[in-house]
């Protein structure tokens, strides 16, 4: 089930609400939710919930006993045992499939691929437990005594299945206890409705454009341009945002209507002004994860120079290994180590120098985002290599009237989505409120609540009538 | 004055919070309602699509173990949700304001030229002459073996892949590629030529007629595009469009080949006459009954039949039409600039009978029927109720034996009531709806007239052929 259809909203989404609200125990709501996340999580086929159900209670032991015992030999072996499964299980379920083919492309063997579909939301839902036992090993949060709550956790449909990573330090004694009040609700209902429109009107938008334009199948290329294929991905760029930071308000929205604070997961990553910033600001929770608990044991940059960067290209790697089990999610993640290290070792200083250089840092930025994006869309070698020769008018023609046409169609659609990547929005929303408030000029300040008070049930019927009879509409990051 | 003025600000923020609250549940609650209880309010066919929606997924364990019957059921309720035509104009309307959507080029076909086939078509003439004087003494026999000319015209045609830009011109799956873009509020169809199903369709032409031999007339009436008709030169170059009359010509080539009994009917150049004329749609991919008219003339002269004159017809004025460009192909722009559905209601009888597409009783009928009360997409269904798996036409002025059956897909809905003045029986089959055989059904009459009368998109998918297939046996 993903969020942006008519099912989850309509006949999951209001049922869920409704029961929550009416109940008032903590307990019962716990409960309330549970049910309903496994119900979520069982929608996409229940074998894996299995899956899900033994990684949770794996995770709850391990965390208990290492908790419990007082050896630090016996707790560093129970976090190993919790590491080995954990990985292991994403190794088969994820990689297995690929290291195989691998094997197969060298040494001929085996001559059967094993068939392994991707449980939804393994990636996602694995690190989040890694990092709890992984907390509770470092002492920084107490175990959590009731299975079902470690099952609440990791499963909570906010989350499990697209993001963001939540830490259960951040939602510990929420899981506990947790109050819901107006400004919540409130907030949770106006996040909620910005993403889903993101999704459904804004991303899907620019999907039909990038599908078009700059099809992702060889066989689907021989009507391409040059420009088109430009403005494809500038296309799939917007979209990629748009999808993944919509999912995540959608999710922060939801858990902030039953009183989770989820962290942010994005702060418009395309005003970054080095790579290195884009980094801080896209997928935080995924990056965060690798800085605690992959950069900073490996040793970090405390251990000289060389070991900094090795420690880098480690994480880079499994950065984008872990975004899928193909060979241009790694190229793509060890692309961002070059950059990194390049801004390491010069860049870095060059493009904080003075306002012109600030602005060629953002440039230089969004150009190695962009072409980050052309690696990151094409897991068929030949068709990456086609797009790339075809952008710079080495293997199709340039110009095509239907690429025209298409910008033209849609100017004002894009002019919204390129809008909507940038905080403009945000910042505009945020002064007329500081200054209808100061002022207290009640025109303009209930005009103002007017909008804010209308938008999210606006949002959502626009929404609605995006999604009905919309064939496109998968969440990119449900892959990973 | 100032903390009573916040407190104030206060009571109005948590009021509009809880107004934002309460309007946003009531979406939901609304949702719930239409989506969840209102059962009964729920569409089983969509006439927008033309299609029937999603059914309800059956259980079965393996479907619910792999997902399969939950993803159904996700599906069925997205695709049958109360109001959803409602809402699906209204989307269109919302995408209208995306940009300046006046013309939409969506598609440029890349591709050269068609296979020049000039060797073949001078053989193929010369073959004709000489078939024609011997066949004063000798009827037309099928050959068992070719003959040289065949074997060299062959090898002609066999050498005509290569010479096309490669497999890009030929679409595997024209239905994916059934582009269509918008020009001056007019849509316009970018064709395609698939090989494979132009071979596959002279082949089946080519057997009905060697299998009826003398038993039979067969016709072959190709229909081009709109585009290929109306558009001017620079515009087809722009858009890389294939001279829609060689491919025609391809067409009547290797059907040629395969049986020199059918006999060609030229409609190309009688609608390029009369392309000021009001010929084809605008907002829907079929052609107008005007445009079949003349088609119908081009027809009776190579039958040898006087037509009726288009004055002779008592016109149908259906009213304003949207077609298929504007509810399948969402160019939601062309509402600016709707179609006027008129029909001419045949001479002798308008009274048919038909089997539905899947009913398995006979049904009876207007063959042309003003549409005015139908929705405003629904208008070419008119003509002999839409795709229809069989019907039957009888004229009461003739009892002489005659009779004509028409193969067809969609275009042939507006054609085929003209003929039924000419005959005693008309029947037209819709191929992809019927898999009876049509040499058998032919042998029932006395040296019918069989046309098989398509539109060259509509034939340039291999799916289709395969259904064409189905009947020419």
């Amino acid at each position: 089930m993903v969020f942006s259809s008519l099912l989850f909203i309509f006949a999951f989404l209001a049922p869920q609400l409704l029961i929550y609200y009416l109940i008032r125990d903590i307990k019962a709501r716990n409960i309330v939710l549970l049910v309903f996340s496994l119900i979520f999580y069982a929608w996409g086929g229940p074998m894996y919930l299995l899956l899900l159900v033994i990684e949770c209670a794996v995770s709850w032991l391990t965390a208990r006993e290492i908790e419990k015992t007082s050896f630090p030999k016996m707790k560093k072996a129970w976090l190993i045992l919790e590491c080995v499964v954990m990985i292991g299980l994403i190794f088969i379920f994820k990689y297995f499939g690929f290291f195989a083919w691998n094997l197969q492309k060298i040494f001929g063997w085996p001559e059967v691929l094993p068939e392994i579909i991707l449980p939804i939301g393994i990636s996602f839902y694995t690190f989040q437990l890694i990092s709890y036992v992984v907390d509770v090993y470092r002492g920084e949060v107490e175990a959590q005594p009731r299975f079902y709550k470690v099952l609440l956790y990791a499963s909570l449909f906010h989350q499990c299945i697209a993001g963001p990573i939540v830490r259960y330090k951040t939602v510990a004694s929420e899981i506990d206890g947790r109050e819901v009040n107006t400004k919540d609700i409130a907030e949770g209902v106006r996040r909620f409705a910005v993403g889903l429109a993101k999704k459904a009107i804004l991303a899907n938008g620019c999907a039909a454009i990038a599908d078009k334009l700059a099809p992702t199948a060889l066989a689907d290329m021989g009507s391409v341009h040059g420009a088109g294929l430009w403005f494809g991905m500038f296309a799939y760029m917007l979209q990629i945002y748009l999808d993944f930071s919509a999912y995540s308000d959608m999710a922060i929205g939801m858990g902030r209507m039953v009183g989770f604070h989820y962290l942010e997961n994005f702060d418009y990553p395309y005003t970054a002004g080095t790579v290195q910033d884009f980094w801080r600001r896209w997928h935080i929770s995924l990056s965060t994860f690798f800085r605690d608990y992959v950069y900073i044991p490996l040793g970090g940059s405390r251990k000289g120079q060389g070991r900094t960067y090795l420690n880098l290209l480690i994480v880079w790697a499994l950065t984008g290994m872990w975004h899928g089990a193909s060979w241009n999610y790694i190229f793509w993640g060890l692309y961002y180590f070059v950059f990194l290290a390049l801004e390491r070792l010069i860049l870095g200083d060059l493009l904080k120098k003075n306002t012109i250089t600030k602005v060629l840092g953002h440039v230089y930025t969004l150009l190695v985002v962009f072409f980050g994006w052309v690696l990151f869309r094409y897991t068929d070698t030949a068709a990456l290599f086609a797009t790339l020769k075809g952008m710079f008018g080495a293997e199709y023609k340039f110009f095509s009237p239907d690429v025209g046409s298409t910008f033209i169609n849609n100017i004002f659609f894009l002019i919204i989505a390129v809008i909507a990547v940038f905080p403009l929005g945000k910042k505009l929303r945020t002064l007329l409120r500081q200054e209808t408030w100061r002022s207290k000029k009640y025109v303009l300040f209930n005009a103002m609540n007017v909008i804010d008070a209308v938008t999210p049930a606006a949002l959502m019927l626009l929404s609605v009538l995006a999604l009905v009879g919309n064939s496109y509409n998968p969440f990119l990051y449900f892959q990973f | 004055m100032d903390n009573e003025v916040t407190r104030k600000q206060k009571k109005l923020t948590l009021f509009f919070r809880t107004l934002s609250i309460m309007l946003f549940a009531l979406t939901l609650l609304a949702g719930f309602i239409l989506g969840c209880v209102l059962y009964s309010l729920r569409p089983e066919k969509s006439e927008l699509e033309n299609r029937d929606l999603t059914e309800f997924p059956k259980f079965t364990a393996e479907s619910f173990l792999s997902g399969d019957y939950t993803s159904g059921i996700s599906t069925w309720y997205a695709d049958t949700f109360p109001f959803r035509e409602g809402m699906v104009k209204a989307e269109w309307g919302i995408q209208k304001c995306y940009g300046f959507r006046k013309d939409s080029i969506s598609a440029v076909r890349d591709g050269d030229e068609v296979p020049d086939i000039e060797d073949l078509l001078s053989s193929m003439e010369e073959e004709t002459s000489q078939e024609a004087t011997s066949s004063e003494t000798e009827p037309p026999t099928e050959s068992a073996e070719p003959t040289e000319t065949e074997e060299s015209t062959t090898e002609v045609v066999e050498t005509v892949p290569e010479s096309i830009d490669g497999e890009a011109m030929y679409k595997l799956n024209p239905q994916e590629a059934g582009e269509v873009n918008v020009k001056d509020l007019v849509g316009y169809c970018v064709y395609g030529f698939n090989k494979k199903a132009a071979d596959q369709y002279a082949i089946h032409v080519g057997n009905v007629a060697n299998a009826l031999q003398d038993q039979a007339r067969v016709f072959e009436l190709l229909i081009p595009n709109n585009s290929g008709i109306l558009l001017d030169d620079e515009t087809k170059a722009e858009w890389r469009l294939l001279d829609e009359k060689k491919v025609i010509k391809y067409f009547t080539a290797m059907t040629w080949q395969q049986s020199q009994l059918v006999k060609y009917v030229n409609i190309y150049d009688i609608l390029t006459e009369h392309k000021d004329e009001y010929l084809y749609f605008k907002t829907d991919h079929h052609w107008t009954q005007l445009g079949a008219y003349y088609a119908y003339v081009r027809f009776c002269e190579e039958a040898g039949i006087t037509p009726h004159a288009l004055t002779d017809y008592k016109e149908v004025d259906s009213g304003p039409f949207l077609g298929s460009y504007y509810k399948t192909n969402g160019y939601a722009q062309l509402a600016d600039n709707p179609d006027n559905c008129y029909g001419y209601e045949p001479i002798a009888t308008n009274e048919f009978s038909f089997y539905d597409r899947d009913a398995k009783t006979m049904r009876n009928g207007k063959l042309v029927r003003n549409m005015s009360e139908f929705d405003i997409t629904l208008k070419y269904q008119g003509f002999i109720y839409g795709d229809t798996a069989y019907s039957e036409a009888h004229n009461p002025n003739l009892s002489d034996g005659s009779c004509c059956i028409v193969v067809k897909e969609s275009f042939g809905n507006c054609f085929a009531p003209f003929l039924i003045d000419h005959y005693q029986t008309l029947i037209v089959i819709d191929y992809r709806y019927n898999t009876d055989s049509l040499v058998e059904l032919a042998e029932n009459y006395d040296h019918p007239d069989i046309i098989f009368c398509n539109n060259l998109e509509a034939i340039s998918d291999l799916y289709v052929m395969e259904q064409l297939g189905g009947v020419c046996h």
